[in-house]
């Protein structure tokens, strides 16, 4: 029966879709979580990362860049499977759905976990916060769609 | 009879016994070859053994340097030669020889030189001596000489020795091994690119965190890939200052050139200043073209988790390197901390980098303008004696027995040569410019780094784990030793 056949690697292909949001955010946001503390240290901080870039050598910086990546990625794909969860318990127990309060969950979790491991001051605190909004707010999207988006 | 007897038996027992613990110092030093082995790395070896010999403790030198004790010369001494026909000078500025005019050649007058620094001589030699400690010694090296870098593999560089032979981290590493681990080997390598030796402190040369078993630990005038403060042939004492200058006189208690140092180096003040509190006296007090690093400053660089990477670059913290970043910046009139030190750096620096970019435009253009006027002239002497143009012959010795005296006469009266005098005296004060801003520069990155070291420091000690505490504290109690 080939419309058998048809329909179930469509259902394979829209779950694959249904991954590529949790594959691609922990990435995505951990880029946004570099540009951010870029943004940082060149505003408030010493400004280190330009001056590796312009003073000393690319490639140091650029290897430095890439192998703190490779660390970071599990921990961010880990992070997003916290929130994941965060996300489904609010919308279960708390009926706290949507971007909003998925996003306001990523924050607090991201400045909790960040003041406990990492430190206390507002410089340390803030980048790790925003990628927890950022990211929680992602999966908030996916967990809950927007009504309208729905209806169409 | 009676002390015939006490005598065999004390003997005996003094040759039965093993022999006392003794520190060694190995110095190898010089260039590659004639042309590259200044009088002022002859100069600082001889002022480090009279800082070793002035020290407290007796130790055992072993001193490798250029050629050894061949009769050969070896050592390059450059003075500014007069300008006068005596001299050549006008001849030589206009030949292009104007600089070479001002060296003269001798053979070193190193004292205790044990041999050459040849590969050939010094490897086996290391080997030998190296394999000759026993548990209780302590063994420091010392280079001072010339470095290359590898760019793919900072355990590829190499010391540059005598005949262009050369050492590479990796090289040294096998050598070291033969060193009975528990004997504590410190090192001090000034030469361009030394940060490389840092590997000298991990297992196989790698580019690790992890620590071998040995006990070793080091300073270095460079990182892995910079060039440390070109080595003058000039014989003005006060020239030449790079990072071992500041060492050692802060072991020694006064500068080379013989004035007291103003601060005491004495960090922790228990009364002596290990090898540690000497680095950071160099670190404060050396207004120079280094970026000096020690072993347990890299690792610290190496340690940093990428979750600390980058965050809160504008933390202060006042432990020993904040400090030492407020003096440097206090020192180069910059305000001691905070954003205005840092918006301050930072026009400071695009300052400093356009006074750079003038003077290396002012050197390349001025490169060719002397190129131009001294082949004008060297044209108008060929024609008249071409004689000149063929040293190493008859020809030439015909000329300067006869018509030397009429050819400088020639260049002095032509319309051009003063004009060529007063370019080439301008290329070589601009070498000097070039270097002082330079100089200036590398006090603005060694700011930013001691703040950075700072941070480091404060973050080691809340996240590090046991195995990393316990490997710096292995690096700090290395450090942290006398001489």
């Amino acid at each position: 029966m080939p419309w058998k056949r048809k329909s179930k690697s469509r259902r394979k292909s829209k779950k694959r879709l249904a991954l590529l949001p949790f594959i691609l955010t922990p990435p995505a946001v951990y880029a946004v979580h570099v540009l951010l503390l870029f943004l940082l240290d060149s505003a408030w901080g010493d400004g280190l990362m330009l001056h590796q870039y312009l003073n000393e050598s690319r490639g140091v910086l650029t290897r430095q860049l890439a192998s703190d990546g490779w660390r970071a990625l599990p921990v961010f794909y880990a992070a997003s499977l916290l929130l994941w969860f965060e996300v489904r318990l609010l919308s279960r127990f708390l009926h706290l759905r949507g971007v909003v309060s998925a996003a306001v969950a990523g924050a607090v979790t991201g400045r909790l976990l960040a003041f406990l491991l990492i430190g206390k001051s507002n410089a340390v605190v803030i980048p790790y916060m925003i990628s927890g909004l950022l990211m929680a707010a992602v999966l908030g999207w996916i967990a809950h769609p927007p009504v309208a988006r729905k209806r169409r | 009879m009676r002390y015939r007897i006490i005598l065999l038996s004390t003997s005996f027992l003094l040759a039965m016994s093993p022999a006392p613990a003794a520190d060694h110092v190995w110095i190898v030093g010089g260039g590659p070859a004639l042309g590259s082995s200044q009088a002022q790395i002859e100069l600082n070896v001889n002022w480090v053994i009279q800082v070793l010999h002035g020290s407290p403790g007796t130790r055992q030198l072993h001193v490798y340097y250029t050629d050894g004790n061949a009769l050969g010369k070896d050592v390059v001494l450059w003075q500014p030669p007069r300008e006068s026909k005596e001299t050549l000078q006008p001849l030589a500025r206009v030949f292009n020889e104007a600089n070479a005019n001002g060296e003269s050649y001798y053979s070193h007058q190193i004292p205790h030189v044990v041999g050459g620094t040849e590969a050939s001589v010094l490897k086996p030699g290391l080997e030998k001596e190296f394999s000759a400690l026993k548990p209780g010694d302590r063994a420091l090296l010392i280079y001072n000489g010339h470095g290359l870098q590898d760019s793919r593999d900072a355990a590829g560089n190499t010391l540059r020795l005598w005949n262009n032979t050369s050492l590479s981290v990796r090289e040294l590493d096998q050598i070291m091994n033969r060193i009975d681990p528990s004997v504590p080997v410190r090192f001090v390598f000034t030469q361009c690119f030394s940060g490389g030796f840092e590997r000298l402190v991990h297992p196989r040369a790698q580019d690790t965190l992890e620590r071998g078993e040995a006990s070793r630990c080091g300073f270095f005038a460079e990182s892995e890939d910079r060039e440390a403060e070109g080595c003058s042939a000039s014989v003005k004492i006060g020239d030449y200052r790079d990072y071992s200058t500041f060492f050692f006189a802060a072991l020694q208690g006064h500068m080379r050139t013989g004035e007291l140092i103003e601060v005491d180096p004495d960090h922790n003040g228990d009364g002596m200043v290990s090898l540690h509190e000497a680095h950071l006296f160099a670190l404060a007090q050396g207004q120079n073209a280094d970026l000096p690093r020690s072993t347990s400053e890299v690792f610290l660089e190496r340690w940093q988790p990428w979750y600390l990477r980058w965050v809160g670059t504008g933390a202060e913290p006042d432990n020993v390197y904040g400090k030492i970043a407020r003096e440097v910046a206090r020192k180069n009139g910059l305000p001691e901390a905070g954003p205005a030190l840092v918006h301050e750096m930072r026009d400071r620096r695009q300052a400093l980098a356009k006074a750079m970019d003038s003077l290396q435009d002012e050197q390349a253009s001025l490169d060719k303008e002397i190129g131009a006027l001294r082949s004008t002239i060297k044209k108008e002497v060929a024609a008249r004696w071409p004689e000149a143009l063929a040293p190493y012959t008859l020809n030439f010795s015909n000329f300067l027995k006869k018509d030397l005296a009429a050819a400088q006469d020639f260049i002095l009266a032509h319309p051009r040569y003063a004009e060529l005098v007063t370019k080439q005296d301008r290329r070589a004060a601009l070498d000097e410019e070039v270097l002082h801003v330079d100089r200036d520069i590398t006090q603005l990155d060694k700011i930013l780094r001691l703040r950075t070291l700072a941070r480091l420091q404060s973050q080691f000690a809340r996240h590090a784990t046991a195995k990393e505490r316990e490997w710096y504290g292995r690096l700090m109690s290395c450090e942290g030793q006398g001489l």
